[in-house]
């Protein structure tokens, strides 16, 4: 389908789902996906260059090719395989193999960033001295430190600054805040994530000394593993419920499977408790996909699944048995109805199959690693180029992307070091 | 929670619609061809009687005559009102016609499993209830809500009442009269592993049908008084007759029952059938009447 059109339909979603309005107050974000946002930059391009075209960089370019406020004028990777994939779909952008050389081009107003995780940081502070605007792909950095650099440069480049935290503009997680905000759940008592895959994680090599950059999620120089890598997604779903942040992790994780030399954990649960009282759990582990994906908010009076899109009550309306006679007496008609069977209790509510909150839902299982399509991800980048042609820098975007890697990484400390780990007062940058 | 609907539209049958929370289920009405005044003032009646019953016979209301019972008849000899007497001696009743399968102090932690009528004393003279030991507990989750159905179709067939359907929790059910359009009330077992499914369809008119099984959640739920354990079965078991009351007690005392010795129990209640239904994974049915 024509990603346009997806958008549109994101539009049409959002304004059926709520006053646009009221939408933009409590997710300021979205400012580039409302009718006023589209006219802003009607007939304008960000131009833009990708750095890092492997297959999360791939996969932007895809979304970015069709959407008209885009054009990809350069392309780098220091892998010439992956650059001439994306030459290949990009046929007419500049080709570099030094970010360096990139940033010099003129032609150049914003950069996505789609590097392995330890070289997000130096890659955006690089980005703003130069004059770019900078899309850079979750997670943001690979220390707090580091998170705190790119953020001070950022403030003093006076540019854009995106990251893709793609849940931000997925519609059934801004239906599912927006109804958790109203109260539809009662208070939010405990938020629960888990991702579930049997695979390797590993991507295919040609030689052995490509490894390390290739398979770079796998090991600990370049990558924090599980919680930057997919934690880092679902750590905000907290955070955005409650409009707060956890205090404290503690955690657990260990390597129990997948023993082919790789450093980072195959499996790991953390627990975070924010200042309410209210526990977030996240646990993965990538030798079993039995749960799959799933992300739930607990509420006294309510269950949202996050992932599916469903409400589920505490106490769920009782699916009455004969009421649809009176219809059929009203029509002057006759038909069977099945309903009949054990006593229906209010424990029932186990079984009851929710309210679905948002219509034409797309769920994903989380098995990629690169990424699903309608999951918030095309909207994502549109709002990056909006940013770069407007230069108005989305609310509150830096800040959830932030605290959502502080609590991945504080996560992945606190597994390797079995303990608690408490947020610092000075980490509280934003 | 109370609801009401009511519509004229169809000028030849008006009809009405109540539900009401009570018993930790929901009670339903549909009755057809009276005025809105009037079906709003029978319904009334009835769900106010049907709250009577619930806010005598709910052991999990520590306020309640039944729970007062629990509390203390194992150390004194407890004064109950007329209706709680007569409902506890119509137990011990259908406690011995149904050899025990039906039995109201059956529970999971009792040391009295198997006792049946044994585990409690009435004193008709004095109206009072006594248990025979400290762990004897009366349970009338099995009872009351046949009891209250029995109750609202006394009332409407009071009100002259010719035509109405009672649902007590989908597991309670009683057909006044005939569908207005129809010659009976269609009334359909739902295959419990697919929803809105029909699994086996009675055709009731002036009956009552009462079903036992596992619960909504799959759960195994109805202890067995011989061992205290619950009772795991394939089958779901349906009795129709003309008492709802009756059949509540059969459908569960049947159910624990072996199948071996269903049908000598069924042979008891005059004019009551009962029904195996076997619901299968894949969708299929099957049904076998007790002979």
């Amino acid at each position: 389908m024509d990603k346009l059109l997806t958008r549109k339909e994101f539009l049409s979603n959002l304004g059926s789902m709520f006053a646009v309005g009221s939408a933009i107050s409590l997710f300021p974000w979205l400012t580039s996906c409302t009718e006023k946002g589209q006219k802003e930059i009607e007939g304008e391009v960000a131009k833009l260059g990708i750095i890092g075209t492997g297959s999360r960089g791939q996969f932007h370019i895809a979304n970015l090719l069709v959407d008209k406020s885009a054009k990809i004028v350069a392309l780098c990777d220091d892998y010439e395989p992956h650059l001439q994939e994306a030459a290949a779909m990009v046929p007419d952008a500049k080709l570099y193999s030094d970010y360096h050389k990139l940033l010099d081009d003129k032609d150049v107003d914003g950069v996505i960033i789609c590097t392995p995780l330890n070289l997000h940081s130096s890659m955006t502070i690089d980005s703003f001295r130069a004059g770019k605007h900078v899309f850079c792909e979750k997670s943001m950095a690979y220390t707090i430190k580091e998170c705190q650099d790119a953020i001070a440069e950022w403030q003093r480049s006076g540019k854009v600054f995106v990251v893709g935290q793609q849940r931000l503009f997925d519609p059934k997680y801004i239906k599912a805040m927006e109804l958790i905000h109203s109260g539809a759940i009662g208070e939010v008592v405990g938020v629960r994530n888990y991702w579930y895959r049997n695979n390797d994680w590993r991507r295919e090599v040609p030689s052995p000394e490509f490894e390390r950059r290739i398979n770079w999620r796998l090991y600990n120089e370049s990558s924090r593993g599980l919680m930057t890598e997919l934690a880092c997604h679902q750590l905000q779903n907290g955070s955005w419920a409650m409009d707060q942040y956890p205090e404290c992790v503690t955690g657990m994780g260990s390597l129990r499977f997948w023993k082919d030399g790789r450093e980072v954990f195959d499996n790991v649960a953390c627990t975070y408790e924010y200042p309410n009282g209210v526990h977030m759990t996240f646990e993965s582990i990538i030798s079993n996909k039995h749960f799959g994906m799933g992300e739930f908010i607990l509420g006294s009076e309510g269950t949202i699944d996050l992932v599916k899109g469903i409400m589920f009550s505490e106490q769920p309306a009782y699916r009455s048995g004969i009421e649809q006679f009176l219809m059929q007496i009203k029509q002057g008609i006759l038909s069977n109805n099945a309903f009949a069977g054990s006593s229906w209790s209010q424990e029932d509510a186990a079984t009851d199959p929710g309210i679905r909150f948002t219509d034409k839902i797309i769920t994903t299982d989380g098995s990629s690693s690169t990424g699903a399509s309608n999951d918030g991800s095309a909207e994502l980048v549109h709002a990056f180029c909006h940013a770069v042609i407007t230069g108005q820098q989305p609310d509150k975007i830096v800040k959830e992307a932030y605290y959502a890697t502080v609590l991945a990484l504080l996560g992945d400390q606190a597994t390797h070091e079995k303990s608690t780990l408490y947020l610092q007062e000075e980490d509280k940058i934003l | 929670m109370t609801s009401f609907k009511y519509s004229d539209e169809n000028i030849s049958a008006p009809v009405a619609y109540s539900s009401f929370d009570t018993m930790h289920s929901v009670a339903e009405i549909v009755l057809p061809f009276y005025s809105e005044d009037r079906s709003r003032a029978i319904i009334e009646e009835i769900w106010a009687r049907t709250k009577e019953a619930n806010d005598k016979f709910n052991r999990f209301d520590k306020g309640s005559p039944l729970a007062l019972v629990n509390k203390m008849a194992a150390e004194e000899a407890v004064s109950v009102d007329d209706e709680l007497f007569m409902v506890l001696e119509m137990c011990r009743v259908f406690c011995n016609s149904t050899d025990g399968y039906f039995d109201i102090t059956a529970n999971r932690v009792s040391r009295s499993a198997s006792k049946g009528v044994k585990n409690f004393d009435l004193d008709g003279g004095s109206h009072t209830v006594r248990f025979a030991e400290p762990s004897v507990k009366l349970d009338l989750g099995g009872f009351a809500k046949g009891y209250a159905l029995e109750k609202a179709c006394n009332i409407l067939k009071r009100e002259n009442v010719t035509c109405a359907l009672l649902n007590f929790g989908n597991s309670s059910i009683f057909a006044l009269g005939a569908h207005p359009y129809g010659e009976y009330w269609p009334i359909s077992v739902e295959h419990p592993y697919f929803r809105g499914k029909c699994a086996h369809t009675f055709e009731l008119k002036d009956c009552a049908l009462s079903i036992s099984g596992k619960n909504g959640r799959g759960v195994e739920h109805i202890i067995d008084p011989a061992t205290g354990d619950r009772v795991v079965r394939d089958e779901i078991v349906a009795v129709t007759g003309p008492s709802p009351m009756a059949c509540e007690v059969l459908s569960t005392a049947l159910y624990v029952a072996p199948r071996e010795k269903r049908s000598d129990i069924l042979a008891r209640f005059k004019g009551y059938t009962a029904s195996e239904i076997y619901c299968l994974a894949n969708g299929t049915t099957k049904v076998f009447k007790v002979h």
